[in-house]
């Protein structure tokens, strides 16, 4: 069986995953307290009004009928409309996916470079002061939470110094980046130490082996050493670490950009719980899960490329 | 002969949590061109250590404080030189554990191409027929269809044959071998060691060969020194050192190989006590607190090999006493 047939498998295999998913955002919804058609046709509304708002909402049918229809139509691709702005569910994350795709790209990028170089300097030095002190600090931003770590860089590197917009997103890249830039290294700070513990013992793994020590009996060094010796060697844990920070990273996203005001899809889910805008938050939980889903599966077949080892079937 | 390897006093230590020992201590070895020499002693005596030292692969916190590596040349005289030069340039060693001494992510042809190039210039399809060449050199069945295989699809003796095809890619003089066959079960034990010395008198090699199991040396040595808590306390050819051990420790080691022709009755005698603790050695002959013949002078003898056969020299201050006793038919 091919990579193909691999993935495709584990396409499959996610569909129940998925079910499960529609299934806990549509019952979580009905557990949350108050009535959306009450919430909705305001204080002043007579009994009339808010019954053909439940109507409209199908709000009368019997559960099960709820659940039906609601995945009929997400089959069809379609999400449903706010209830606020009567917009497609669709159309609003369509609209606030790059946000939040700029920042979760950005983050990923920022805090692997500063945990693989960190993390293979501590595992250099392993015991010694610089490995203390990198721990230390890792550690320090580990326990931070991200909005006040995002509320210190917005009040010194924004507010104070002005070298960043306040809030915000733009159109030219120059400008996005600009934007981007203190929420991504915000979510980078929250989630590079475990990429760096992780990296560390992978290298000193690796540091310890004997088939490292075979490379080097040969004659191998340097570059050369590293490329064909150190490198996929200490990368495969490394990458299915990052497939399991994803969701921790959406989490993030959610935080930040309610911090730094950034119009993605974590800012559109705050809104909408708050609003209880239940369509757009069972849609962009279901975008969240299935792009968790997907990372894992990417994940998976780059660590089977990766390392031999691992099989794939 | 010509010397192919000479270590010259060689000492290691390592420093850790400020207290230094000494796990290698004066280790002077030398192995003819063409020749097996056997490398003997229990867990701990500084067997992987001293073959470390050789090419600069010591682990962290290890050092060499003293010794000298002097290596034939092409133009026939002894020249030293440093551990790291050596390495893809003269000598190469076989490891311990063939499952984890191969890089997992590489495939076996590429394992041993990387020899072939790390040697001499070549190109890479140069390097991969002689990779695929090695490989059936080292009897490995199939060696083109083999080569494209990961090195966790092989049986831990065939891998142990590739780690034998990357060492020899680099077309050494010296082959260093750590105990090559000790993780191997006996049958493909056999045919490894078969293999090693085939290789070694149809290349011409030398070997210095690491074990803790003296039947394994009468098997594939010439010459033998027999190690104890990092220093070599015999040497000599390999017939003299096993039948006419000058050393308590050789002999002690020599009775305890387990013959056919033992009784059920007879049970088989292992030293008693426990090797010391490089931390820890005891004063004088470093043996004496374990030896049947210790005699109060032994705590201060001064370690010096001296030759009382030919080539065949001991550091035992009192080997009439071993002479006294048949050491034929007594197990
Ligand atoms: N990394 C290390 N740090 C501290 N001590 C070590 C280290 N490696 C080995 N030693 C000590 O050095 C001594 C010699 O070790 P070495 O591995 O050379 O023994 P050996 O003769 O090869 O034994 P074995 O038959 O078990 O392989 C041992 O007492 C061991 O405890
Ligand atoms: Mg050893």
């Amino acid at each position: 069986m091919g990579r193909f047939g691999f993935v495709l498998r584990r396409i499959l295999g996610a569909i129940p995953l998925l079910i499960g998913i529609t299934l806990f955002t549509f019952i979580l919804l009905q557990l949350v307290p108050g009535d959306p058609a009450l919430t909705l046709a305001g204080p002043r509304a007579t009994e009339e009004r808010v019954e053909a708002i439940r109507e409209e909402l199908g709000l009368d049918r019997s559960l099960p009928a709820q659940y039906v229809a609601y995945v009929g139509n997400l089959l069809q691709g379609n999400l449903g409309q706010s209830i606020r702005s009567k917009e497609p569910v669709t159309s609003i994350i369509r609209e606030r996916t790059p946000v939040t795709v700029w920042l979760l790209g950005a983050a990923l990028i920022l805090s692997v470079s500063i945990a693989v170089p960190l993390g293979a300097h501590a595992a250099r030095h392993r015991g010694g002061w610089i490995d203390h002190a990198i721990r230390v600090v890792s550690t320090f931003f580990l326990t931070m939470p991200p909005f006040w770590v995002g509320l210190m860089l917005l009040l010194v590197f924004a507010l104070g110094a002005g070298w960043f917009p306040v809030g915000g997103f733009g159109e030219t890249t120059a400008e996005r980046l600009r934007a981007i830039a203190l929420p991504a290294f915000t979510l980078a700070l929250w989630i590079f130490p475990i990429q760096l513990q992780s990296f560390r013992s992978s290298m000193i793994d690796v540091d310890g082996s004997d088939y490292l020590q075979a490379g080097r009996s040969i004659g191998l060094e340097g570059l050369t050493l590293f490329r064909r010796y150190i490198l996929r060697n200490a990368t495969a844990a490394m990458v299915t670490l990052l497939a399991v920070q994803m969701g921790f990273m959406l989490f993030g996203a959610v935080i930040v950009e309610t911090t730094f005001n950034l119009n993605g899809l974590g800012d559109a889910m705050v809104r909408a719980v708050s609003g209880r805008d239940f369509a757009v938050v069972q849609g962009i939980t279901i975008v969240f899960a299935v792009a968790v889903i997907a990372i894992n599966l990417l994940a998976d077949v780059i660590v089977a490329a990766l390392d031999p080892r691992v099989e794939i079937q | 002969m010509t010397t192919a390897l000479e270590v010259r006093n060689l000492s290691v230590e390592i420093t850790r949590h400020g207290h230094t020992i000494r796990p290698v201590d004066d280790v002077s070895l030398s192995v003819d061109a063409g020749d097996c020499l056997g490398l003997v002693g229990e867990s701990g005596a500084g067997k992987s250590m001293t073959l470390k030292a050789i090419l600069g692969l010591l682990p962290k916190g290890a050092r060499v404080t003293s010794g000298e590596l002097l290596l034939h040349t092409a133009e026939g005289t002894l020249a030293s030189i440093d551990p790291i030069s050596v390495r893809g340039h003269g000598i190469s060693m076989v490891f311990q554990e063939p499952m984890t001494a191969l890089n997992p992510t590489r495939r076996v042809v590429d394992i041993i191409a990387d020899g072939a190039r790390a040697h001499r210039d070549m190109s890479k399809s140069e390097a991969h027929e002689t990779a695929v060449r090695l490989l059936g050199e080292v009897g490995v069945p199939a060696p083109e269809r083999r080569a494209r295989a990961w090195p966790h699809q092989l049986s831990g003796g065939l891998r142990q044959r590739v780690m034998i095809a990357m060492a020899l890619a680099t077309e050494p003089d010296v082959l260093l071998c750590d105990e090559p066959t000790t993780a191997l079960d006996v049958t493909v034990q056999d045919q490894i060691l078969g293999l090693l010395d085939r290789i070694r008198r149809e290349r011409g090699l030398s070997i210095i060969f690491v074990t803790h199991d003296l039947a394994v040396i009468g098997q594939v040595a010439q010459e033998v020194a027999v190690m104890y808590a990092g220093r070599v306390v015999e040497t000599g050819p390999v017939r003299p050192v096993l039948d006419r051990s000058l050393h308590p420790y050789t002999n002690a080691l020599v009775t305890s190989i387990p013959h056919v022709d033992i009784g059920t009755d007879q049970r088989l005698r292992t030293i008693e006590g426990a090797p010391p603790d490089p931390a820890n050695f005891p004063p004088g002959c470093r043996f004496s607190p374990r030896c049947p013949f210790a005699q109060p002078d032994c705590t201060r003898a001064e370690h010096v090999l001296v030759e009382q056969a030919t080539d065949h020299r001991t550091a035992c201050i009192h080997p009439e006493a071993l002479a006294s006793i048949s050491v034929e038919g007594s197990p």
